[in-house]
């Protein structure tokens, strides 16, 4: 099944490329989005993501599983845009401090709580996302697919290209850490 | 103090099971026309580059002509050039008086 789609993407078929987007298109974009938290941004990574897809299908092999390519080739642009989106928010300092921060917040809303609770839980979000945001690149990389994205540990070795061994380890460690940061914070603002 | 600790204890604990209650994106039913109209562009982009690319041997051959012949002119005929050289040195010379202080050029002239 795997095997006939990649033929048919290697030979340029168009509507292989359509069925590829669109059975991975929502994944992809959620897993940008968990290292982005803006939609424009993650949708944007992940035009880079099937973009990529499109011109290096011809250099794939099929020693790795086409899900975990796609997955580590959005890993790479979700990282990348990251560190372009830094580079410009040290440019717009200045600005970005007369202007209201535009990040989803309404994440994780809920119809039947109250309006205090989904305040409480929005802060609670923005927090948890800036704890994550601190973490080692290694551990947020595994932590994001794992909690964001639910992918199995294994899943997660394949596409960082690791053992299980260590994804575990990177997972634990990230878990003590986000809540060593958590604990700081917290402390300060409780 | 303790019950403090709790409290702390108890946000970090609801700060930590936020991530199951994230919820994915909705489907963005656009996502693949506007991903086939980047691509057109980027098509578009790169096609109007190739012309320059196939032009680019036929720059490369000229510019190594201009060097052949530059290197002619300096070094294939240099006798030639000498006589106009010995003259535009003299008349240099002498518009700026160099020979008066021919041992120290920098020297000041009290004649001045």
């Amino acid at each position: 099944m795997e095997s006939a789609l990649i033929s048919k993407l290697q030979a340029g078929e168009e509507q292989a490329f359509k069925e590829l987007v669109e059975s991975y298109q929502d994944k992809v974009i959620n897993t940008c989005h968990g290292f982005l938290h803006n939609r424009e941004d993650a949708e944007d990574a992940a035009q880079d993501v099937f973009i990529e897809v499109y011109r290096s299908i011809g250099t794939f092999r099929e020693e790795a599983r086409l899900t975990s390519w796609i997955y580590r080739i959005a890993v790479s642009k979700s990282l990348d845009a990251l560190r372009r989106n830094k580079r410009k928010k040290r440019l717009a300092f200045f600005r970005n401090m007369l202007t209201p921060d535009n990040q989803e917040v309404n994440h994780a809303q809920s119809m039947e709580a109250s309006p205090q609770e989904n305040l409480e839980q929005e802060e609670r979000v923005r927090v948890l996302k800036q704890a994550v945001d601190a973490l080692p690149e290694n551990q947020r990389v595994a932590i994001t697919l794992h909690k964001y994205e639910g992918f199995s540990y294994s899943d997660i070795a394949e596409i960082m290209g690791t053992s299980l061994s260590a994804v575990e380890s990177l997972i634990h460690r990230a878990k003590k850490n986000l809540q060593k940061k958590l604990f700081r914070y917290y402390g300060r603002n409780l | 103090m303790k019950k403090k600790k709790t409290a702390l204890e108890k946000e970090v604990e609801k700060t930590l099971q936020s991530f199951d209650r994230l919820q994915p994106l909705a489907h963005n039913p656009y996502f693949y026309t506007r991903l086939k109209a980047r691509l057109e562009e980027e098509r578009q982009r790169k096609a109007g580059w190739r012309p320059l690319l196939v032009l680019r041997p036929v720059l490369v051959v000229l510019l190594a002509l201009v060097n052949v012949y530059t290197a002619f002119l300096i070094w294939g005929n240099g006798n030639d050039t000498l006589p106009y050289r010995d003259a535009y040195v003299s008349a240099f010379v002498s518009e700026y008086a160099l020979e008066q202080n021919i041992e120290d050029p920098f020297a000041i002239n009290e004649q001045d």
